[in-house]
């Protein structure tokens, strides 16, 4: 059974470049505009791995985090969160969250990857 | 060259070739220190830093480069005026993004707002209170025409 790979970010183009580099490995992937919705699908869909953007409107991907890790059945499904922040005190604030990685934009599709591959092997 | 500039400069090298798969050249003969009025035309996206640095980022293109930009991030040639925005208002995001955590790294945090892209031609824009004002021409062959990185910003300290 294929693996599912949430992506969360307000901008299509950040989805796409990551559903792109993603469906390309075999992952099923499943699209977010911002946390709230990506908290909603969760709830209803339990997904494998969580990619998300930090910034984004109604919830942001540090709140999106927490939620996740307060939810019992989505508490180890483990967040990446991707963004342009790379500030060591923003990475900290994300890892005290409950983020698994940091990737910072722009990515190099095979970074991406090589994070998604080794937090959900196919 | 202004320090900032460089900040600008090679962060938009970098973005470009990653994500967009193009190189870009920086036409250092313009003069990077305009004054007090900018005029956009075509696709621009912008977005505003507040804290240790305040002020705005744009990135202008013409209606037909960004429409090029976006067709060869998306795969696609036939995108929507939606989907051009975003793509410009994504990499409006990384350019302002790269040049924050840089300025961060000299003791200017800052925080970042969503972007917002402006479509139209002779858009006026006159900064106030920045102090610092500096342009960014840059070109690719692939592409062949010019596009501007314009900052507004004003710094709460000095830069060193």
């Amino acid at each position: 059974m294929p693996k599912t790979v949430m992506t969360v970010d307000d901008s299509a183009t950040i989805r796409q470049n990551v559903s792109f580099v993603l469906e390309d490995a075999g992952y099923e992937i499943v699209e977010a505009v911002d946390g709230k919705e990506a908290f909603d699908k969760i709830q209803a869909n339990p997904v494998d791995l969580v990619i998300s953007d930090v910034h984004m409107p109604n919830m942001n991907g540090i709140e999106l985090t927490k939620a996740i890790r307060a939810h019992a059945p989505t508490k180890f499904t483990p967040v990446v969160l991707l963004t342009t922040e790379s500030q060591p005190e923003k990475k900290m604030e994300g890892k005290a969250a409950g983020a698994t990685g940091w990737i910072v934009k722009p990515f190099q599709p095979e970074q991406l990857l090589t994070v998604v591959k080794k937090l959900c092997p196919l | 060259m202004h320090v900032m500039s460089g900040f600008i400069r090679a962060g938009v090298r970098e973005i470009f070739s990653t994500m967009v798969g193009t190189e870009v050249v920086c036409d250092e003969s313009k003069d990077d220190n305009f004054t007090t009025q900018m005029i956009l035309s075509g696709v621009s996206g912008t977005v505003s830093v507040t804290g240790k640095m305040t002020g705005s980022v744009y990135i202008n293109f013409t209606a037909n480069l960004a429409n090029k930009v976006a067709a060869k991030i998306m795969g696609s040639d036939s995108l929507s005026d939606s989907e051009v925005n975003d793509v410009v208002g994504e990499l409006t995001n990384m350019v302002t993004g790269n040049l924050k955590s840089k300025m961060a790294d000299k003791g200017f945090n800052c925080a970042l707002s969503i972007p917002t892209v402006i479509r139209g031609q002779d858009v006026q824009i006159n900064p106030k209170d920045a102090p610092i004002s500096l342009q960014s021409h840059f070109k690719s062959a692939e592409f062949g025409e010019i596009f501007t990185v314009d900052c507004f910003t004003k710094l709460d300290g000095e830069l060193k």
